[in-house]
């Protein structure tokens, strides 16, 4: 008897154990009450990197980072952060492939598991912007008490800043610039000698295509490629922008739909433009290796450094600092940098930037916004410039060019002049992405390039009206 | 004559009702020690499930701001019946599926009929056959994406030595999903081999060993004595394997992304693609994914009614 009893009294205590987890893991988290004018931080002091001062030393932020080189330097530094401010820092860090739905899962969460995290003003941070995911940065840019006066936000380019405001938001700032990269030309020097073929004159996109056949007729045997560039990479289409923008010429475009939709969200994916722009795209796939429709941006990069590719088209200039180290590169020192050449409409490119945000959500935000003032600082920039050659900061720029080289740098300037931002965010456009991406590949596969875009518009038309775009 | 009476005393019980009750409580307690589990999978399996069935009758696009949820009634079930990617995917993911289970069913026989006829080194061979089974999903198909590499990957530098052709296995929409089935069949040939191995161990020995002693070849043996009894075995192996390759995504996820043109885009990866992956359409992706499992459902179904319970 006893022994049943005992069992029965064990039972009861396990459902009632049980039913209390389960209770409290469905109880409503509580809401951040952390305000930016908290009353408890003491004044400004002077300090080798403009944070504000000290907090209790107990405290703890969460950071969610994309691999990139910003991150990888930011991680070597965050200790000192730690050692001014007695906050520990914890970091994330995640392949970008698996970084996007990570960051709109935990942003949707009543209590997301990071306080601040890197973001790209495209369709995850418009996502995050409209369900009010993100927290606007103006308070604590304006506030003396929480921000230094030589942190010096107006020192940030602004049309690399104002990236960062979404559309209806009136001028809000969801996010601080990190790192810029503009979409240009990377090639072999020592290759083209070889060939003498004289890159200064090479002043089109049609001039450079008659060189990269001779490329290929040189060097194809030998295992180097003509030309490599992004395939079948879910981030495509962004670098895709610049190449359609060389073919776009002067006329407008709507910002957040680039050059696809009109003001009537008609889509335009058979203006002439468009389509060279992807027949362009298709042209320099077809100049890769075996495989090179199934290209990351990783991929190309590695083929690059590796010396198996004789150029490479419409990428990041953040992948100058690859090329130029010597444990990831074994062409260091061949490299040419140029801008985009032009082509018989135009002549332009995009550039794009990441940035660091705050979840609305965070408990925890004058903590988070301490880590983000320090990580974008003119001092740390001046360290992560230094991997990622692509700075925001005007006072960056005019210190660090020389170290960045006058190739590098002129390229950039060059680039920049032409550059338009190229990010495209609306309700639907990640299917929009998905059928470029099918377009572009099925063109370099054989496909016939009218028919294919023909076909791409009439499916962006029933996806934006699917979605309430369009009537 | 004495008469003896029994006379039952307030609250005294026959022995008829002692046990009732003591049945009755043991019942009770049965269905109470269950509570906990019940409680669990209430929370963790019927609610979402609920919850996700009355969602898929929403337009939900988180794009668009999860605030704004109007309910459409049956309209998201009306557009995947034209939605040509979710059929495509489909038709990728049974292409997929009876790929591999027919050469992982065949090779799986063979593997076992193998390891039960030798004695000695079984138990290492059996061992080595589980290898494969123990690494995960994305190990798997990051190993072997590097592997099929069209240049630099080793199956081609191999076929390469041999003065084949070195075909591009992943970028080729004609040779992708085969590519990803063998990928399967390396991964998870061994739980077949599990199974149907455990089935030709249990079968008696004397019948086998009477028809040897009457002359019957191997091919006599398998026929007629083994197979009929390994039917049961093999309807087991078919109707797991079933369910699993039906909802694989990592290796079409990981392998090559669903490309070449969606040629490798398997049903799960679509459905993840138009929720949480990408397009954060949560009330579409929601009657994706129960219609897809309705399929499933209506398939095994099918391959249960129509493979024999016992020959």
């Amino acid at each position: 008897m006893k022994h049943a009893q005992l069992k029965k009294v064990l039972f009861v205590l396990v459902v009632v154990a049980t039913v209390a987890s389960m209770l409290a893991a469905c109880a409503p988290a509580s809401q951040p009450t952390d305000a930016p004018k908290a009353a408890d931080q003491s004044a400004t002091e002077a300090a080798p990197v403009a944070t504000t001062a000290a907090a209790p030393s107990d405290q703890v932020v969460n950071v969610l980072l994309d691999s990139h080189p910003w991150q990888q330097v930011i991680e070597k530094h965050v200790q000192e952060f730690t050692d001014q401010t007695g906050i520990k820092v914890n970091i994330t860090v995640l392949g970008e492939d698996v970084y996007w739905d990570r960051v709109s899962l935990g942003l949707s969460s009543d209590t997301p598991p990071f306080d601040v995290f890197m973001l790209s003003p495209n369709q995850t941070g418009y996502t995050g912007y409209q369900n009010n995911w993100i927290a606007p940065l103006d308070d604590y840019l304006n506030d003396a008490t929480l921000t230094s006066a030589s942190y010096n936000f107006t020192d940030i380019y602004p049309y690399i800043s104002d990236g960062f405001k979404f559309p209806d938001s009136n001028g809000k700032q969801y996010g601080i610039p990190l790192t810029m990269e503009t979409y240009m030309l990377f090639y072999r020097k020592d290759l083209f000698q070889e060939q003498n073929i004289d890159v200064s004159s090479l002043k089109t996109i049609d001039d450079w295509m008659a060189a990269l056949d001779k490329i290929q007729a040189a060097y194809k045997d030998k295992g180097i490629s003509a030309a490599v560039i992004r395939g079948q990479d879910s981030t495509m289409p962004d670098e895709l922008l610049a190449a359609v923008n060389d073919y776009w010429g002067d006329r407008s475009f709507l910002p957040q739909r680039m050059f696809y939709f009109d003001q009537n969200w008609v889509p335009q994916f058979t203006d002439p433009a468009v389509v060279n722009g992807f027949k362009l795209w298709a042209k320099l796939i077809d100049y890769g290796p075996v495989g090179s429709t199934a290209f990351t941006w990783n991929d190309c990069v590695r083929q690059f450094a590796d010396g198996k590719a004789a150029t490479y088209w419409f990428d990041a200039s953040v992948f100058g600092s690859i090329f130029e180290d010597p444990s990831q590169s074994s062409v260091v020192g061949k490299v040419g940098y140029a801008a985009i050449p032009a082509t018989a409409t135009g002549h332009g490119t995009t550039h794009w930037a990441w940035g660091l945000s705050m979840a609305e959500k965070s408990a925890n935000k004058t903590n988070a916004w301490k880590f983000m003032e320090w990580a974008t600082s003119p001092e740390i920039e001046k360290e992560t410039a230094q991997s990622t050659f692509g700075p925001v900061r005007a006072s960056t720029w005019a210190t660090m060019s020389d170290k960045f080289g006058a190739e590098f740098s002129s390229a950039v300037d060059q680039n920049l002049k032409i550059s338009v931002p190229g990010y495209m965010y609306f309700t639907g456009s990640g299917e929009v992405v998905d059928r470029i991406i099918d377009a572009v590949i099925k063109i370099s596969q054989g496909e016939d390039p009218d028919k294919t875009m023909k076909t791409l518009n009439d499916e962006a038309a029933d996806i934006v009206k699917q979605n309430g775009l369009a009537k | 004559m004495l008469q003896e009476t029994i006379t039952l005393k307030p609250n005294q019980n026959r022995p008829g009702l002692i046990r009732k009750r003591k049945i009755n409580q043991k019942k009770v307690l049965g269905y109470l020690y269950l509570l906990p589990a019940l409680l669990i999978a209430g929370v963790i399996i019927v609610y979402p499930l609920l919850y996700g069935a009355w969602t898929s009758f929403f337009q939900w696009n988180w794009t668009a701001g999860m605030q704004n949820k109007a309910f459409i009634g049956l309209q998201n079930y009306v557009q995947l019946l034209s939605d040509e990617y979710f059929w495509g995917a489909l038709k990728n993911t049974l292409y997929f599926t009876f790929l591999s289970l027919i050469i992982e069913l065949l090779l799986g026989l063979g593997i076992a009929l193998l390891l039960n006829g030798i004695t000695k080194g079984s138990l290492v061979l059996r061992t080595v056959m589980m290898f494969p089974l123990m690494i995960s999903d994305i190990v798997a198909a990051l190993m072997w994406k590097m592997l099929l590499d069209p240049s630099s990957g080793v199956i081609n530098q191999f076929l390469l030595s041999l003065h084949l052709s070195a075909p591009n296995w992943l970028g080729n929409s004609h040779l992708v999903i085969p590519a990803i089935s063998m990928v399967d069949v390396w991964w998870q040939t061994g739980n077949i081999v599990i199974i149907l191995l455990a089935g030709l161990q249990s079968l008696p020995r004397e019948p086998i060993e009477m028809a040897q002693v009457d002359g019957a070849n191997k091919f006599q043996l398998f026929i007629y004595l083994m197979w009929p009894q390994l039917i049961p075995f093999v309807k087991t192996a078919v109707v797991f394997r079933l369910i699993d390759l039906m909802r694989v995504f990592a290796l079409s996820w990981a392998i090559t992304g669903g490309g070449p043109v969606r040629a490798s885009e398997v049903s799960q990866l679509y459905i993840y693609k138009v929720g949480m992956g990408k397009y954060l359409n949560i009330g579409y992706s929601i009657s994706l994914a129960f219609t897809f499992a309705i399929i499933v459902f209506i398939l095994i179904g099918l391959v249960n009614k129509l493979l024999p319970e016992k020959n």
